[in-house]
């Protein structure tokens, strides 16, 4: 892959997989890490590959998976210290003029509540919901980058929100 | 008013967190310098007397055509490879010769792709040895590739660098042995793509010698090979060696003859051959490189213990491999470390127990103060006892 290549990929997609990652890993430093980890591996890996029909696609499925093993490394401490969340940086990630625009349908502090819902799912909810809602992808794409069935994506995301609808009753 | 749930994900999730710009840069630059961990660059800094070219002989047919071909990168595409922005716009210039002329010997096929030369146009000019840069250089591109199909190893694969090619232009009139890449201030970077390796050749501009005729020339090996190629001194015309086993093919360069410049190319030749007739400067002992010559050379089995005293630490019991290496390895209190494999050819006298009478050590500035002495004792049951010592002081 050639330079000018990747910097095509990263103008063109990286605020969607910047955002995955923030919301993924819930953590600044990590999201920093996973994305670039991620555009760095698409580019080791994109001379083996044919043809990159879908590179978003491709994308998140690099990061999904450079999460995981994140993850696997990092289960010891948190166990120990547990996940934290950090509400201002998922504030600090919220323009409240980008909100403006959209019919001012919920507020800045609903968005953050939202926000802060949505990243207290577990893994197996969360995913598919920010695959779903954020980066658009359809139930099919979200398949094949989880590597799920199509039916098993269809009851995550109808639980995940069953469990949201519960978080933000007052809200909705 | 109660909000539909799939509205409310979708706004508040909408991407939203750009990543910083530095974020960016930071990737971008480190893939820039995994480009050039893949480009191997190697650069033979010295001119190197052709009396230490190594020869060898191996009779073989081998046969040689040439045909187009449209299947390699570009000269220019091979200089973008190797981030060589410069390179690749000289490549695109006027002055470049696209040549795709491809001979096949040995089992490889080589392709001369083109050929650039002139002042400042690459991002990497090296220095030579008394520090001046090299700004008037010529730069050609082959590219390597087995006849048999089999991709060329990559890089980072173990097996790459086992198949070695000289590659050098060579000038028709001045004979080979001497006249070559390593002694022409040359060097090379290159890289496998595809299962073709692509070599960027560089040596002293000699666009000069252009009414004599310039070669391009593909060998076995690491240095010139006098039986890959016949020269006649008569006649100053070089040729490949038909019965030479290994690779040996031989390009005529399509250099514009007006580039020619008989006064440069003579005063060129003079400060060549005054180089080659200068002897190197012996290296200056100073009184700390002094002080441990004489210490070590005092040094004997018999009385290194009065001088000097092991660190015990260090002392190790290594099984010697069948054949006949043993490796050691180190690490002192104050974080220093080493390693080495010790080869035990010549070591340790009619090969009886005891102390090699051969030492090897280091130091720094400090001499005799930091001074690590390493000392290894064949054993009755054929293993080697390996432990450093350090002077008393």
């Amino acid at each position: 892959m050639k330079q000018e290549e990747l910097e095509n990929y990263i103008y063109t997609y990286g605020k969607e997989l910047y955002s995955f990652c923030c919301c993924v890993t819930r953590n600044r430093q990590e999201a920093d890490d996973l994305y670039q980890d991620t555009f760095l591996k698409m580019y080791e890996m994109a001379d083996q590959l044919v043809i990159m029909t879908n590179p978003k696609s491709f994308l998140m499925g690099v990061a999904l998976n450079l999460y995981r093993n994140y993850k696997r490394k990092l289960s010891i401490r948190q166990r120990i210290t547990g996940v934290s969340i950090s509400m201002d940086e998922i504030a600090e990630s919220i323009p409240f003029e980008g909100l403006e625009t959209e019919d001012m349908l919920i507020s800045r502090e609903e968005c953050q509540i939202v926000r802060m819902a949505v990243a207290k799912l577990p893994d197996k909810y969360r995913i598919p919901i920010l695959l779903y809602y954020m980066e658009e992808f359809s139930q099919a794409e979200i398949a094949a980058v989880m590597q799920i069935s199509d039916s098993a994506v269809k009851t995550r995301i109808h639980r995940a929100k069953k469990i949201l609808r519960e978080r933000l009753e007052g809200l909705l | 008013m109660k909000k539909d749930m799939d509205q409310v994900l979708e706004v508040a999730l909408t991407p939203m967190d750009m990543p910083e710009k530095e974020l960016n840069d930071q990737i971008l630059r480190k893939v820039k310098e995994r480009q050039k961990m893949d480009n191997k660059q190697v650069h033979y800094g010295r001119r190197i007397p052709a009396a230490v070219l190594v020869t060898a002989c191996i009779l073989v047919l081998c046969s040689s055509t040439a045909l187009a071909v449209y299947k390699y990168l570009t000269p220019a595409e091979v200089a973008t490879e190797t981030n060589d922005d410069t390179l690749q716009k000289a490549f695109l210039g006027e002055d470049a010769i696209l040549v795709n002329e491809t001979q096949e010997s040995g089992g490889f096929r080589i392709t001369l792709l083109g050929s650039v030369a002139g002042k400042n146009i690459s991002d990497f000019l090296s220095t030579n040895g008394k520090g001046e840069v090299e700004d008037d250089r010529i730069y050609t591109v082959v590219a390597i590739e087995r006849s048999d199909g089999t991709p060329m190893p990559d890089t980072s694969s173990d097996e790459y660098g086992k198949e070695e090619f000289y590659v050098s232009h060579y000038i028709r009139g001045l004979n080979p042995r001497i006249y070559s890449l390593m002694s022409m201030g040359g060097g090379y970077t290159e890289f496998v793509k595809d299962g073709i390796q692509y070599r960027i050749l560089e040596m002293d501009n000699i666009e000069m010698f252009a009414d004599k005729g310039i070669y391009v020339g593909v060998s076995s090996g690491t240095f010139y090979d006098n039986d890959a190629y016949l020269y006649d001194e008569a006649t100053g015309e070089m040729s490949r060696n038909s019965s030479y086993g290994g690779v040996s093919v031989l390009f005529d360069l399509p250099i514009d003859k007006s580039k020619a410049d008989p006064e440069a190319a003579a005063a060129y030749l003079k400060a060549f051959d005054d180089s080659m007739n200068t002897p190197d400067e012996p290296i200056e002992k100073d009184a700390v490189d002094l002080s441990v010559d004489e210490f070590m050379d005092k040094l004997t089995p018999e009385n290194i213990d009065e001088y000097a005293e092991p660190i015990e630490s260090t002392r190790q019991i290594c099984i010697v491999d069948e054949n006949g290496y043993t490796q050691y390895s180190y690490e002192l209190e104050n974080g220093a470390a080493g390693n080495g494999v010790l080869i035990l050819d010549g070591m340790f006298p009619d090969d009886q127990p005891g102390m090699s009478p051969q030492f090897s050590y280091n130091y720094s500035e400090d001499g005799l103060k930091d001074l690590l002495i390493e000392v290894f004792i064949l054993n009755e049951d054929g293993t080697i006892t390996f432990v450093l010592y350090q002077p008393k002081l």
